[in-house]
């Protein structure tokens, strides 16, 4: 669905984006997370035909979007951080001028404005001036701009930044119910929590490199192929001896034991993994509770990016 | 997409700006003008013609003209300052990217923004009008000369929007240049006057005055201006000579428009090379054909015609060259190119010298042109040898310059075009007050030797060749080749992050 072919950005001095190679296939919504100048924006604008790229190409639905922007942009929504709209129209008038743009037929603009107006809950605003409407109003007319034409890809750069809490959420389930529908989203956002939960898979970008990518739940177990347990004991022999004890287990590395709390890395199959409460219990330790202290977006980032300011 | 009411972009300013409330006090503000001129007229009248009020008043002295005259000031101006917002404006708030990323076309942009963002204007000054045409009416005012200067002031006013669009797309501040733009408006004219007054030995150039293909059609001729300019011969009336030249270099506007309108503003390229050249051959082409050979024969020496000839040549290779410089990104990647052998000099990403020089070679096959014209009237004192020397010198200090700002565009100076225009306006400035200062005052008919050897003032002495102008010449070409050295050092040169991967890898 979204295709990015060693795609390239060159500036007299850096190079924003290095060589990357993405392909996001339809449904997924992939986050791409790094710090500021990772190249983030950069590669978001490429790929909706913003930016010319130096080197590659960019095709979302199988069109280049530089060689045929106009085919291209009927698949894409694309919305960014801080922006301003229309101030003298009236609500609808905007979303019409949008849809019209989009060259969508004419008697489907009509039905589907009042659909988009009812999803980001402006419907009050309808015949409303834009500008007397507040930032957070702004913000959701701007996300109903970007899926007016029901785009199949969106681009969203940053879509949170400067948004309050409850339009947050309203934002992270119109962006829900449009992934539902089968849309491809690729967004960048500097809150790692926001994609958590929301993005199927990720991008950790940095320098304009693409240094991880692909589904999460393929980068926790591949960052984590020595998972970390936690042991919580009701009854606990020394330090020294719960080490010794958990060291000798086949596959466990790095214990650290503290006050009632172990923790360790294990590397084997699942068969392996469940024997350890066993071989525990078999030393006369009982366990309150044995798990997988499950490693977040955050800290996986953090782990990638070698402590990179955000 | 020419039908307008269908144009989103155009649909969008009519709704924001035509609001009831807005043309109510717009139209009425703008009759009411009208309706004070009127009064104003009638008092001045019946001041200046207390007993026998001539009938039909003078042109000069109708409403329909004092009506006209404001018409004529505020309809471009009103358009040229509108469009000069259209899109710096929307840049700054962020919302031309959202525009950008729909499926409307530049064509489709370019009149929508063309005849959308100035409707106000048409609006009101529309309203104006109708007045003084009617007003015309009944002053007897020719309906022929009214309807011909409406569709002039419109192609005008089109014209100015053009303009206004383009300094809106370049610019990122465009309210300076829009000044300097103003400021040419009022200029031009008068300057068209001149040159139609003065028997330019190419008096086609004054039909951008407008104002002088007009009198005809009011009765009114004045024997110092010409009703008619020769195109390869033909005597054209200027009133076409000027639709001709407004509609053509209106249409150069748009190409660059079209080319541009749907690009970031630092990709932006008015021209491709090639249109570029296109650009010079245009020039030279307008140049031929206005050529009056009569003019040469009866009044002027065929030196001072090459003379307005190169000036206007070296303003081509300016415009060739300011157009063909390319930004660093694409030019290292032209240079990656052309060290792999798969790309040479004449590339759309190279170096702009070969274009300039292309261009210098149109301008002497135009040169040609009108020597062999000149030859039939008198013999010309400017041999081809003269005239090739005077070709290379323009264009050895055109190509040092632009590639003076090509190396400015390598470095990490900000707005490097505007600053590079700067530093190069100071160095002339420097170079003719040094001269001023520390020169000779008697040069026997010579260029000051400061001049000859910094500037290109000496292609202007009356076709002579001087001995300092040659050495000026060596001294550019060595100038242009530390440049050259300069500027492959730059492309040379590895970007941060691409070195660092090397390095690691």
């Amino acid at each position: 669905m979204i295709e990015l072919q060693n795609l390239r950005k060159e500036y007299p001095e850096v190079v924003a984006v290095n060589d990357l190679q993405v392909t996001i296939p339809q449904g997924e919504v992939y986050g791409l997370i790094g710090p500021n100048g990772a190249g983030k924006t950069t590669t978001i604008r490429m790929a909706c035909g913003l930016m010319t790229p130096t080197a590659g190409a960019a095709k979302v639905c199988g069109v280049d979007v530089h060689q045929q922007p106009e085919l291209a942009q009927r698949n894409i929504g694309y919305l960014s951080d801080f922006f301003s709209v229309y101030e003298d129209l009236k609500v609808w008038e905007y979303l019409d001028y949008f849809a019209h743009a989009y060259k969508m037929p004419e008697e489907t603009i009509k039905p589907r404005i009042d659909q988009v107006i009812s999803q980001v809950g402006l419907e009050v605003k309808h015949d409303a001036f834009i500008k007397g409407l507040s930032r957070g109003m702004k913000q959701r007319l701007g996300i109903a701009r970007a899926v007016i034409h029901k785009p199949k890809v969106l681009l969203l750069d940053e879509p949170a930044s400067g948004l309050d809490p409850k339009s947050r959420v309203d934002l992270r389930n119109l962006l829900l119910s449009l992934r539902d529908e089968g849309a491809t989203v690729l967004i960048s956002s500097h809150i790692l929590s926001e994609l958590e939960g929301f993005c199927t898979s990720i991008g950790v970008m940095e320098k304009g490199r693409m240094i991880r990518s692909g589904k999460i739940s393929q980068i926790l177990s591949d960052e984590t192929k020595e998972m970390q347990f936690r042991v919580i004991r009701a009854t606990w022999i020394g330090d020294g001896d719960a080490k010794t004890i958990l060291s000798a287990i086949p596959g466990v590395t790095d214990v650290l034991v503290k006050a009632k709390d172990a923790a360790f890395r294990f590397s084997g199959t699942d068969e392996a993994l469940a024997d350890i409460p066993l071989a525990v219990a078999s030393q006369g330790i009982k366990l309150l509770s044995f798990g997988e202290v499950k490693q977040t977006v955050e800290e996986i980032y953090l782990k990638l990016s070698k402590n990179e300011v955000m | 997409m020419v039908n307008l009411a269908k144009n989103p972009e155009f649909v969008r300013h009519v709704r924001a700006e035509m609001r009831a409330p807005r043309m109510l006090l717009s139209g009425g503000l703008a009759l009411l003008i009208c309706f004070l001129m009127q009064q104003g007229h009638s008092q001045w009248v019946a001041a200046v013609y207390p007993t026998n009020r001539p009938d039909p008043l003078p042109v000069a002295q109708t409403l329909y003209f004092w009506i006209l005259c404001v018409i004529a000031v505020t309809l471009p101006l009103w358009c040229l300052s509108s469009c000069l917002q259209a899109i710096a404006a929307e840049r700054q708030m962020k919302t031309y990217d959202f525009v950008r990323t729909t499926r409307l076309t530049a064509l489709e942009l370019l009149l929508g923004y063309i005849f959308g963002t100035p409707i106000m204007a048409y609006y009101t000054v529309g309203l104006a009008a109708v007045v003084a045409f009617c007003a015309g009416l009944k002053e007897h005012v020719p309906v022929s000369a009214m309807l011909v200067t409406y569709l002039m002031l419109l192609v005008l006013a089109i014209f100015t929007s053009l303009l206004g669009l383009l300094i809106s797309l370049v610019v990122e501040k465009p309210r300076a240049a829009g000044l300097l733009f103003v400021l040419l408006f009022f200029c031009w004219p008068m300057g068209a006057l001149a040159v139609a007054a003065g028997k330019s030995p190419f008096p086609g150039i004054s039909a951008l005055g407008v104002i002088t293909g007009l009198l005809p059609f009011y009765g009114t001729h004045d024997p110092s201006l010409p009703s008619s300019a020769p195109f390869f011969g033909i005597q054209v009336p200027l009133i076409l000579v000027s639709l001709f030249l407004y509609v053509t270099l209106g249409a150069w506007i748009v190409m660059a428009l079209l080319n541009n309108l749907k690009k970031e503003r630092e990709e932006i390229r008015l021209f491709t090379n090639r249109q570029a050249l296109a650009f010079s051959v245009y020039m030279n082409v307008l140049l031929v054909g206005f050529f009056d050979t009569t003019a040469v024969r009866a009044r002027f020496l065929f030196e001072e015609a090459v003379g307005v000839f190169l000036a206007l040549n070296l303003m081509a290779f300016y415009v060739t060259g300011l157009v063909t410089l390319t930004s660093a990104e694409r030019l290292k990647s032209w240079y990656r190119e052309y060290k792999a052998g798969r790309q040479g000099y004449l590339s759309n990403n190279g170096l702009p010298w070969p274009w300039i020089f292309i261009a210098g070679f149109i301008a002497y096959d135009g040169f040609a042109a009108i020597t062999l014209l000149a030859s039939n009237s008198r013999s010309p004192n400017i041999g081809f040898g003269t005239a090739a020397f005077a070709t290379l010198l323009l264009l050895v200090f055109a190509i040092r310059d632009i590639l003076f700002l090509q190396w400015c565009m390598l470095t990490r100076m900000k707005n490097p075009v505007s600053k590079g225009v700067g530093l190069l306006f100071l160095y002339y400035i420097a170079v003719v007050l040094l001269s001023s200062v520390f020169g000779r005052h008697d040069y026997g008919g010579k260029v000051p030797a400061g001049l000859a050897i910094f500037t290109p003032a000496a292609v202007f002495n009356q076709g002579k060749i001087q001995g300092d102008a040659v050495f000026g010449l060596v001294l550019q070409s060595l100038v242009i080749l530390v440049l050259l050295v300069l500027i492959n050092e730059r492309l040379a040169s590895r970007p941060k992050a691409m070195a660092a991967a090397a390095a690691s890898s």
